[in-house]
């Protein structure tokens, strides 16, 4: 039985003129001709999909790509521009935890209020007061006024909330990115939860290891088009696709003055098709061309990973004469990383030619950007674990 | 690539711990869905903003608990972090009560007939201060309430009414220290004070129109939070709060019950102390009343799909 069925969903953003954020320029507006009738940003592009009963849906595309503009429109919070939309049954919407929370009310009151606004009904709350209380793990600060409470205490309380709405369909964005590890589980149980029991459920996730995880199926949005939707494993590979845009380091013109220099630098796959995005389950290698006026006696390329931090995650380096062919005036060099090792997470790299008096001929710092993207680690369900996958031994003797 | 040779790609890999949700018997999953809804399920349509549309009444209604909420929060905040809280509710009628009684007693001499003027400045301002409370809240109340547009779904006229709401509680407050006032000056209520209730109910439909105008034009014209103020202040001065309707003369009196405040004060003081109503003066009023009704429902509602890209 389908439960949301979209029709040609379309959503415009009028650009320049529509804001007039005063009185006076609207006034003024009427007297001007109209420049710009050509700058209208197309948010959704005639979307349609239908979801069936007790699915859960992964929406999935790049930052931009009319995600949130979807959600948006199926929790009626703001209209479409064209297109319908039939959504059997009540739609819980989270696209932020702890909407309308207010500092001032104590934990209790505050469990009321966001219940209201989420839509529950008061003796539901009350039914479920208990409950949610005990699912936040905030009980000895009920009374207090939310303002003193923890970030941590804050979100696990809203969440609880939320968690306890029961409806048809359940439409969320991103919320399980917040609090302690723990409570992530728990949501992510929660969530799981919700799913088996037969409501629908729309996630939105950047987190692939944990769509992977909950959802069934996936729709793919890129430019405000869906271009893609079927099972969820085949949509994720249709995105690390999409999202193998290249981030490609070049030089404008050589620098005559160093003897060597990098000229290009690129991220491939296992499949040497340029990247920036790249399975933790895939090889991955940085491919670089090197020009050589003058070979120097004992030079090292230098290779390392940077974190988001910009931090070292390992040092790399190798004698040019090992790497690069004799008399060689320019060479392409291949640096590969082997597959499960680099955990998900943004990186980038530091390209370096060096002397072994320690004179740096070519210094390259944070290009290549890239991201290594969970597509289904045990660990998928936290946020940020590291920069290493290792595969440790646990052993232990009982007394 | 298909789904299967993407991770089949690493067989040394452990393999994917994923929930492979088909195992679960549907029969199972189903119950327990719906145990909490009494009502049955309605299909939510979802389609661009024509060109007119009417408030929904029937879903303004099922939102009523939110409104409840959100009155009792604007009230619960209202004088946290004030030094002396909740005090300004009573301090300002009788402030004011004790300024007017000191400029227009003793020099403007305004004829209130029998009633004393501070008891008849204070009738007025119990009116006029919540007026005044409520549309200065509730014309902010989008803005200051940006997060619950822009995240949830719910009939968007329910944030101005919630301030409008609220500010009865401070209604609450004046009316107390006029009883006490009343009880003082030994003025006995006759029956036509029963009237009285209307005539907040009128001021209170007033201020909610007044309140929701500015409220979805705040949205889109910061202008308002400037206009706001200023248009409060001239309204004050033509109104009959610290003066009595009777000053404007005949011809000019039905042009001066076009401000609805006109009727429903003079109507509000001619209930509490049972002075003769003047009907054509609160007809006229009422109808103003109305037609401000009407047109704060349509700038309302034409602009209310827009909020949450706006704010």
């Amino acid at each position: 039985m389908q439960v949301i069925k979209a029709e040609n969903l379309t959503k415009e953003y009028k650009l320049g003129v529509a804001r007039h954020n005063s009185f006076r320029d609207s006034v003024a507006a009427v007297f001007r001709p109209r420049k710009n009738d050509g700058s209208i940003l197309r948010a959704l592009d005639e979307v349609s999909f239908t979801v069936g009963e007790g699915e859960t849906i992964g929406i999935i595309g790049r930052n931009g790509a009319g995600k949130s503009t979807l959600l948006k429109i199926l929790s009626r919070i703001t209209k479409p521009t064209k297109g319908t939309a039939e959504i059997r049954g009540r739609v819980g919407s989270l696209l932020e935890v702890g909407t309308g929370f207010h500092n001032e009310l104590t934990g209790r009151e505050n469990v009321y209020l966001n219940g209201a606004i989420l839509g529950m009904r008061r003796a539901e709350i009350d039914r479920k007061f208990d409950e949610i209380v005990e699912f936040s793990e905030v009980e000895r600060f009920l009374d207090t006024p939310v303002k003193h409470y923890s970030s941590g205490m804050y979100m696990r309380l809203a969440f609880s909330v939320a968690a306890h709405l029961d409806p048809e369909v359940l439409i969320v964005d991103e919320v399980l990115a917040v609090g302690d590890m723990l409570f992530q589980q728990k949501c992510l149980g929660k969530m799981d939860e919700v799913g088996r029991s037969g409501r629908t459920v729309l996630f939105v996730s950047h987190n692939l290891g944990s769509l992977a995880q909950i959802c069934q199926r996936g729709l793919l949005l890129d430019n405000g088009k869906l271009i893609s939707s079927g099972p969820i494993d085949d949509t994720i590979d249709d995105y690390l696709r999409l999202a193998k845009s290249v981030r490609h380091y070049k030089i404008d013109a050589p620098n005559p003055a160093k003897p060597m220099q990098i000229t290009e630098a690129y991220v491939t796959n296992s499949e040497g098709i340029p990247a920036s995005e790249i399975a933790h389950d895939e090889d991955l290698f940085l491919n670089f061309k090197v020009r050589i006026d003058d070979h120097k006696r004992g030079a090292l390329f230098c290779v390392a990973l940077l974190s988001k931090y910009k931090d070292r995650v390992f040092t790399e380096h190798r004698l040019v004469k090992d790497v690069v062919p004799k008399d060689a005036v320019e060479a392409e060099v291949r640096f590969g990383i082997p597959r499960d090792f680099i955990a998900p997470n943004s990186y980038s790299f530091l390209l370096q030619i060096f002397l072994p008096t320690g004179e740096i001929i070519d210094n390259n710092v944070d290009i290549c950007p890239l991201t290594i993207i969970d597509t289904g680690t045990e660990l998928s369900i936290y946020k940020d674990y590291g920069y290493v996958q290792i595969k440790p031994t646990w052993e232990s003797t009982g007394i | 690539m298909t789904a299967n040779s993407f991770h089949g790609s690493c067989s040394e890999n452990p393999p994917n711990r994923r929930l492979d949700i088909g195992k679960f018997p549907r029969s199972v999953i189903i119950n327990g869905l719906n145990a909490d809804q009494t009502q049955p399920i309605q299909t939510i349509r979802i389609r661009p903003r024509r060109a007119f549309e009417a408030v929904n009444l029937a879903e303004l209604w099922e939102y009523r608990e939110l409104l409840y909420f959100l009155t009792l929060r604007d009230i619960q905040i209202r004088y946290k972090q004030t030094a002396i809280g909740i005090a300004w509710v009573l301090l300002q009628p009788i402030i004011t009560t004790a300024i007017f009684t000191l400029i227009f007693a003793s020099w403007a001499r305004f004829d209130t007939g029998s009633v004393p003027y501070p008891l008849f400045a204070l009738a007025g301002l119990v009116i006029w201060l919540f007026a005044h409370g409520s549309i200065s809240i509730a014309s902010n109340s989008f803005v200051s309430n940006v997060n619950l547009v822009t995240k949830v779904y719910f009939p968007r006229l329910i944030v101005p009414l919630a301030a409008t709401f609220a500010g009865l509680f401070d209604l609450l407050f004046s009316v107390a220290i006029l009883i006490i006032l009343m009880i003082y000056y030994g003025r006995v209520p006759t029956s036509s004070v029963l009237l009285a209730p209307v005539f907040v109910f009128l001021a209170l439909i007033q201020t909610a129109a007044v309140g929701t105008f500015f409220s979805a034009l705040n949205v889109r014209y910061r202008d308002v939070k400037f206009a706001v103020p200023f248009m409060l202040q001239v309204w004050m001065i033509a109104s009959p709060i610290f003066y009595p309707a009777s000053i404007v003369s005949e011809k000019w009196r039905l042009v001066f019950a076009i401000n609805p405040l006109t009727g429903i004060i003079d109507g509000f003081r001619s209930s509490l102390f049972g002075l003769p109503f003047d009907w054509q003066l609160i007809g006229v009023s009422c109808l103003a009343v109305v037609v401000s009704c009407v047109g704060a429902l349509l700038v309302f509602t034409r602009m209310e799909d827009d909020f949450a890209d706006l704010v």
